[in-house]
């Protein structure tokens, strides 16, 4: 594997957007930033910003009201770019599969890499799919 | 120093310089996190850093934004390369202080509410930095007698014992270029985030790289320049002590201090710069330095 | 030279049609700028010339119709807008001037009018103000012959004016530059007076041309703030008669010098009021920021290039007087006051033209700071700022005119996005304030000298010192601050265009910028070519300033090498304006939260999903360095110095 590969899978910079979630799933997204699991020895930072970022991680279902914001994230964000979708609510609807306002899970949207179930998902799993989606970096360009 | 020489020490210079600016960039992260008693990254992490933006497609708000990034990296390489020729160190300084204008002016020249805040206030960070290191140039000449950086390697003794207080205020400079708390005003490093990430907001993939080596090759000028005040006396690595130990006090100060308002940082940096630099040349004439 | 402008300026006084009026002014420009050429070229120098005792009765004559005018204005005034403190000041200041003047002609002079042997003393310093008049003023002229029709035709659209005032106008300019011409030649100090009340008459009626009572106003504040300066000539006047030497030629007075006569140290102090006045130091820079609603280009000439110049180069060719003194100290120290605290000043300015007048009196203050230092390093650095400094402000006020005229609004804020409307207009003006700024040109040259020749040792050199450096520091704020509004814009997709070119508007200012750049690569035998030989005959060592071997300037304490420089930054920016143009496909919108509507839409949804307008604005910390609250300090304490400048003289 070459310099780029190895640097992409070691550097993974993330965008945290919060859908449309009960923030569940964001309280244990934030656990996993803090120096009890210190991801930043992946190389995970936090960016508050697309343009900076690899990674997007969402949860929350889309709706009507953010479908649009979570489009423009994500075509903001240079590639190559992975997106996690965290939580049930972000892999399928969940608890609000079919509610009125809800479009569906986040891969009605845009395109989904990784899905991590659980409600709310717990950090090992959380930073087990950014590992995973680290995959997807290495096979890039190929 | 015969021309060859001084232009082969250039050349080495412009191809080591990121190399130690991204080395310390790394045991700074490092250091960081044991002292909040977690792992961090590995040392080598920026290179990585750094070469994954320069793997991102392209994009850009404008076209002004990809010049000015250019243009910074540019100039301050060639602010190096002169303080290696050691040429007069009033215009190394000022090289370095156009290319340093270029980021917030990058920033300035797209429309967006986080980056014009954060231009606005890269260009209060420079209003509290340039006065102190212009300053200083003052006592380091009025001791090597002449302002280019050779005399300094001509004086045959060291600075530190008499412009200690001048070294004091380039410390206080020295951490707010480098960006670090309390004065991590324009772009925070260690939260990643202040105003989104303020000057550089809007920056994205390759051109984040040229502005994150540029960063790197003014770190390694700066503490090139606080390494100047022991060059002499055979102890040449004095020097390099001395450039890493101001780099490790930045550090320590980073960490145990939160960001403070850009106002405060003016009124802190012109006090006590230009006091402590005015007393110095005053204890320079009257002789007890 | 100094008649020809004033004979044609009287001409288009007379002529009614445009374009008549328009071929005497380029005749007057072409001439001018041969003329100056040629002097120096084949004049030897010092050259010295006395004409015939006539103009002596001529000089004398027309001063007191200019005084007896300005009291006739006064009262007119009064007369028709009732009592203001500027009309009155104005009027008690005339007489102050007058009074001694007269007491001095009629009754202590020997015969009246008194001769002076020479007249006309021409060294390379007046060479110099003589080159940046004749040349820059003519530039100045040729672009004012397109500016105030569209000025006119804007005012006639809007309903102010009724008909045209342009003959006037251009006998006041081309008149001013006559009596420039004269300033810097004369070497009678009754002569100098003379030509000091012509440019302040030229000045108040410019100020006025516009007929606005407001204009008005700052007009006759103009006239009383300089008519200060002339009281100041006057009383210097009677003092040099007084003292042992006896004359009135200012040669002789310079050259004997105040170490060995010291009373000549007041005559002096009185002589810098003069030029502090003219140049608008502290406390009076308040009439230049109100004469900033001129039209512009009486802003570029008198206010930038030339008659604030005039100022300065009084102070520059008395500073051999007093070198050595305690007011030399005291000088070096103003000027540094002045320069930081404008700065300060410009930072919270939102009016292009008040950001400017706030820049040239910094800058002013930095040429005297200069002449205060009185060492050769130090005279050189002035005179070479004087040069730079006079070409970019010009040709930053003419850019502003036009962006005026494209904008029709004198606010930075409005001027935020100019880049894509108007690219050519922008990259002159972006890179005439880069040259004001950055090195390798002129300007910075001259403050790294300044900064050079100030690090002296002593309590009074290190005040200057971080005065300098803090006010440096200072003025890179706002004009990186003024080039990210032009600058900030979001590109819409499609090609831009370029604006049509009006070539006498672009044709001066691309001549102006070149005058900038070359003059900067060319700087070395710009100095051996007249800077040198303009300190050897004022009495300073030149080699003790710069030596210009291989194009550096190398001075005994640093090392400025200007061409490599130039060549270098020159190469490290090429790679930045070639990659400059992105793909379309590279273009994204700025980052609002996701809220963007398109790439190239300023707008992002707001509430309601309601479309909004993104506006983004400057810093301008008003509350802390606004006008109103350090101009409350500034005032007492410019009036303190001042005061304090006559202590230290009298001392």
């Amino acid at each position: 594997m070459g310099l780029l590969s190895i640097s992409r899978a070691k550097s993974p910079w993330l965008l945290h957007f919060d859908c449309g979630s009960c923030n569940g799933c964001d309280i244990e997204i934030l656990a996993a930033l803090t120096p009890l699991y210190d991801v930043e020895r992946f190389g995970i930072l936090n960016m508050g910003n697309p343009k900076h970022a690899d990674v997007l991680l969402v949860t929350g279902p889309a709706n009507w009201r953010n479908y649009r914001v979570l489009r423009n994230l994500y075509e903001q964000m240079p590639d190559p770019k992975a997106v996690i979708a965290v939580g049930t609510c972000g892999c399928t609807g969940g608890v609000f599969h079919n509610c009125p306002n809800i479009i569906g899970g986040i891969d009605k949207v845009i395109p989904v890499d990784v899905y991590v179930p659980g409600c709310a998902a717990r950090p090992e799993a959380i930073i087990d799919a950014v590992v995973l989606a680290l995959e997807k970096f290495k096979g890039y360009g190929k | 120093m015969t021309t060859a020489w001084l232009i082969i020490s250039a050349v080495i210079a412009v191809i080591v310089a990121p190399l130690v600016g991204g080395l310390l960039k790394g045991i700074d992260r490092k250091l960081t996190a044991h002292m909040q008693g977690r792992i961090g990254p590995p040392i080598l992490q920026p290179f990585y850093d750094v070469v994954k933006l320069l793997g991102k497609r392209r994009i850009a708000a404008n076209g002004f934004q990809i010049a000015f990034a250019y243009a910074f990296l540019a100039l301050i390489v060639t602010a190096l390369v002169f303080f290696v020729l050691r040429q007069d160190l009033l215009v190394v300084l000022f090289i370095l202080f156009f290319g340093s204008l270029c980021l917030p002016l990058g920033a300035l020249s797209v429309k967006s509410p986080y980056s014009q805040f954060g231009g606005h206030r890269e260009l209060l960070q420079f209003l509290a930095y340039e006065p102190i290191l212009l300053l200083a140039t003052i006592p380091i000449a009025l001791k090597s007698r002449g302002f280019p950086v050779s005399n300094i390697f001509e004086y045959g003794q060291p600075l530190l014992p008499h412009l200690w207080l001048t070294f004091i205020a380039l410390l206080v400079a020295l951490a707010i270029v480098m960006r670090k708390s309390p004065f991590d005003i324009s772009s925070s490093e260690h939260a990643h985030q202040e105003i989104v990430r303020g000057v550089i907001t809007e920056y994205s993939g390759p051109y984040l790289a040229l502005i994150e080596l540029g960063h790197w090759y003014e770190m390694a000028l700066l503490l090139s320049i606080l390494g100047l005040f022991w060059v002499t006396g055979g102890l040449w690595w004095l020097s390099i002590i001395i450039g890493l130990g101001s780099w490790f006090i930045m550090l320590l100060v980073d960490n145990a201090s939160a960001r403070l308002n850009w106002s405060w940082m003016v009124k802190f940096a012109w006090s006590v710069g230009t006091s402590l630099i005015a007393l110095n040349i005053l204890f320079i004439n009257l002789g007890w330095m | 030279m100094v008649l020809l402008p004033i004979v044609t300026g009287f001409i288009c006084l007379l002529i009614k049609d445009h374009r008549a009026r328009a071929g005497f002014v380029w005749l007057t420009a072409i001439v001018l700028i041969a003329g100056s050429i040629f002097f120096l070229s084949q004049g030897s120098f010092p050259a010295e010339y006395s004409p015939a005792a006539v103009w002596d009765f001529v000089v004398l004559a027309f001063n007191y119709v200019i005084l007896a005018f300005f009291i006739f204005a006064a009262i007119k005034d009064i007369a028709r807008r009732g009592l203001s403190p500027h009309n009155i000041l104005a009027l008690v200041l005339t007489l102050a001037a007058g009074i001694p003047l007269a007491i001095f002609e009629f009754s202590w002079a020997p015969h009246t009018p008194l001769e002076v042997i020479p007249t006309l003393y021409i060294d390379h310093l007046s060479m110099v103000m003589c080159l940046v008049i004749s040349i820059i003023g003519s530039l100045i002229c040729i672009y004012a012959i397109r500016y105030m029709k569209d000025h006119e035709e804007h005012r006639m659209h809007l309903g102010e004016l009724k008909g045209t005032a342009q003959p006037r106008f251009f006998f006041l300019m081309l008149m001013f530059l006559g009596a420039m011409n004269g300033l810097v030649f004369a070497n009678n100090l009754i002569w100098l007076a003379f030509f000091w009340e012509v440019t302040t008459l030229a000045c108040w009626g410019l100020i006025r041309h516009d007929e606005v009572p407001a204009h008005i106003d700052n007009a006759f504040r103009a006239l009383w703030m300089c008519l200060i300066g002339s009281v100041g000539f006057s009383l210097a006047i009677m003092y040099c008669w007084n003292s042992p030497l006896n004359t009135l030629s200012l040669a002789t007075i310079i050259g004997g010098g105040a170490i060995n006569c010291p009373i000549l140290l007041v005559a002096f102090a009185l002589l810098c009021l003069a030029g502090f006045t003219k140049a608008a130091q502290l406390p009076v820079h308040s009439w230049l920021l109100g004469a900033m609603v001129a039209p512009t280009p009486v802003s570029a000439l008198l206010h930038s290039s030339t008659m604030v110049k005039a100022g300065v180069y009084l102070i520059l060719r008395i500073a051999p007087g007093f070198q050595g003194t305690p007011l030399s100290t005291f000088v070096a120290v103003f000027g540094g006051v002045v320069f930081l605290v404008t700065a300060l000043l410009a930072i919270s300015q939102s009016e292009a033209k008040k950001v400017l007048a706030y820049s040239t009196i910094g800058n002013l203050g930095l040429i005297i700071l200069c002449a205060g230092i009185n060492t050769p390093l130090a005279m050189s650095a002035g005179i070479m700022l004087l040069i730079f400094h006079a070409i970019s402000k010009g040709l930053l006020f003419l850019c502003v005119g036009a962006i005026e005229h494209y904008v029709w609004s004198r606010n930075i804020e409005d001027m935020e996005g100019l880049v894509r409307k108007q690219p050519v207009l922008t990259g002159i003006t972006i890179s005439a304030m880069l040259s004001m700024l950055v090195a390798p040109f002129g300007v910075l040259l001259a403050k790294w000298g300044a900064m050079e020749a100030a690090a002296g040792i002593g309590v009074w050199s290190t005040l200057v010192l971080i005065l300098l450096m803090l006010g440096s520091g200072a003025t890179t704020v706002f004009w990186a601050k003024w080039m990210g509004r032009f600058l900030c814009h979001t590109p819409a997709p499609g090609v831009a265009t370029r604006e049509p070119l009006i070539p006498l508007y672009h044709g001066v200012l691309l001549v102006l910028i070149a005058f900038a750049v070359i003059g900067s690569i060319l700087v070395a035998p710009l100095y051996n070519g007249i800077v040198a030989p303009a300190l050897s005959e004022m009495g300073y060592n030149p080699s003790l300033a710069f030596g210009t071997s291989t194009w550096f300037l190398k001075s005994s304490v640093g090392i400025f090498a200007a061409w490599p420089i130039f060549i270098i930054i020159g190469l490290a920016l090429l790679v930045p304006v070639l990659s400059a143009r992105p793909r379309v496909e590279e273009l994204r919108a700025a980052y609002a939260c996701g809220e963007n509507v398109e790439i190239g839409a300023d707008e992002f949804v707001a509430v309601a999903d309601e479309r909004s307008p993104l506006r983004t604005g400057g810093f301008y910390i008003e509350n802390v360095l606004g006008e109103r609250n350090l101009n409350r300090i500034i005032v007492p304490v410019g009036i303190a110095l001042l005061v304090i400048l006559f202590v230290v003289a009298a001392i």
